[in-house]
């Protein structure tokens, strides 16, 4: 379902990817495995289109999505992420931040605030965070309103 | 709209007050005292409403809203809460760019109006208390003398202002990188260039305006 060839990423002249081959079926899990700073996070934001790798292509069932050094146009591919610094929007209240995709969607209010109760109950949080802001939560309370952020759209 | 516009108006009417009164002292002291009364009054109107008010008012806001702007979207940039939008196809440009853009150009020349009248006011209020000045006389000189053309190219310039506020701060706020300190980086540079994009746009438009 996700596959990538033969993918680069420099900064500069620092060699982050070097000729990454990864092939993941549909309905799979897999971990990427390895020591702090290797490049883990750079690979998924390449294939997320957050970072433009330098070589190599990327597809995504079976749409090539990144090709020749560029990235399609209007290739908006449905992929939740859960930063590792969190990126909760700090002047959104949680509910909003959870259900922000649906908000953006047009969808009815009274549904995201519901939607979103239901959401964070999945990830163990009560319904006393929907209306707080991410500074008040606790960092682990941050963490897990990221996941229903990142994974419930 | 409401930060860039009403919260400002305290430091831009401030500002603006003392621009005219300092002006009007000037122009009493270091010209002709002989008719005096319609020089300053003419003078202090056109070179608020021409230049000073749209100018020092586009540098106060400047300092006020371009950096928070950019300390703004900096922080969102650095905690990679702008990533996180692109991952939920919110489009950062329109969600976060297009709405403080539109506000700088509509809320500047809004404010510079007040600004214009606030300076106007303080060029009247040291001519009536400090130079003896008849007042009414004063506004009667000013009305007479002002023309619509005074009033509208500053606040096109105004407009041009606030855009060149907005878009510095998200330029610099977008393109900060590195943490905490770069936040503070991309805040500096955003008033810098801001402020000199101003006066440089400044010039150019009043060349544009006024030599023909
Ligand atoms: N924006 C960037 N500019 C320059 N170098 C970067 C940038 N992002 C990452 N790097 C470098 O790329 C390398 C890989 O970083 P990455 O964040 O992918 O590590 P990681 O495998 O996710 O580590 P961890 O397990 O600690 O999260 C690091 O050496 C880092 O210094
Ligand atoms: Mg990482």
């Amino acid at each position: 379902m996700i596959k990538i060839e033969n993918l680069h990423k420099y900064f500069e002249n620092k060699k982050v990817l070097n000729g990454v081959n990864l092939d993941i079926e549909e309905g799979t899990s897999s971990v990427i495995i390895g020591g702090s700073g290797t490049g883990k996070s750079v690979l998924i934001k390449c294939i997320l289109g957050l970072l433009t790798p330098e070589e190599g292509k990327i597809s995504i069932k079976n749409n090539f999505i990144f090709e020749n050094g560029k990235f399609k146009k209007n290739s908006k591919i449905k992929i939740g992420m859960l930063f590792q610094g969190g990126a909760l929007f700090d002047s959104l209240r949680i509910w909003q931040n959870v259900s922000f995709y649906n908000i953006q969607n047009g969808k009815n209010k009274k549904f995201c605030f519901e939607d979103a109760i239901l959401n964070l109950e999945k990830v163990g949080l009560s319904k006393d965070v929907v209306n707080l802001y991410p500074s008040e939560l606790s960092g682990g309370m941050q963490k897990k309103s990221c996941f229903s952020k990142g994974y419930f759209h | 709209m409401i930060f860039i516009g009403y919260f400002s108006l305290p430091v831009v009417s401030l500002t603006s007050f003392f621009t005219g009164g300092a002006l009007a002292l000037q122009i009493y002291y270091g010209g002709n005292q002989f008719n005096s009364e319609a020089i300053v009054s003419s003078i202090v109107a056109l070179g608020i409403t021409r230049e000073l008010g749209p100018v020092l008012g586009g540098i106060v806001v400047a300092g006020r809203v371009s950096s928070a702007i950019a300390a703004e979207l900096g922080t969102m940039k650095v905690t990679e809460q702008i990533d996180a939008l692109k991952t939920l196809s919110a489009d950062p440009i329109s969600y976060l760019i297009v709405p403080r853009i539109i506000s700088g150009i509509i809320m500047l020349p809004i404010l510079i109006i007040f600004a214009d009248i606030i300076g106007i006011m303080g060029g009247w209020f040291i001519g009536t208390q400090s130079l003896g000045f008849n007042g009414s006389a004063y506004i009667q000189n000013t009305i007479d003398f002002l023309e619509v053309n005074d009033i509208s190219s500053g606040l096109i310039k105004a407009s041009f202002f606030g855009f060149i506020i907005t878009i510095m701060g998200c330029y610099q706020g977008f393109n900060s990188n590195g943490g905490a300190q770069g936040v503070g980086k991309a805040t500096t540079n955003a008033v810098v260039s801001a402020s000199v994009l101003i006066l440089a746009s400044n010039y150019i438009m009043t060349n544009l305006f006024f030599a023909s």
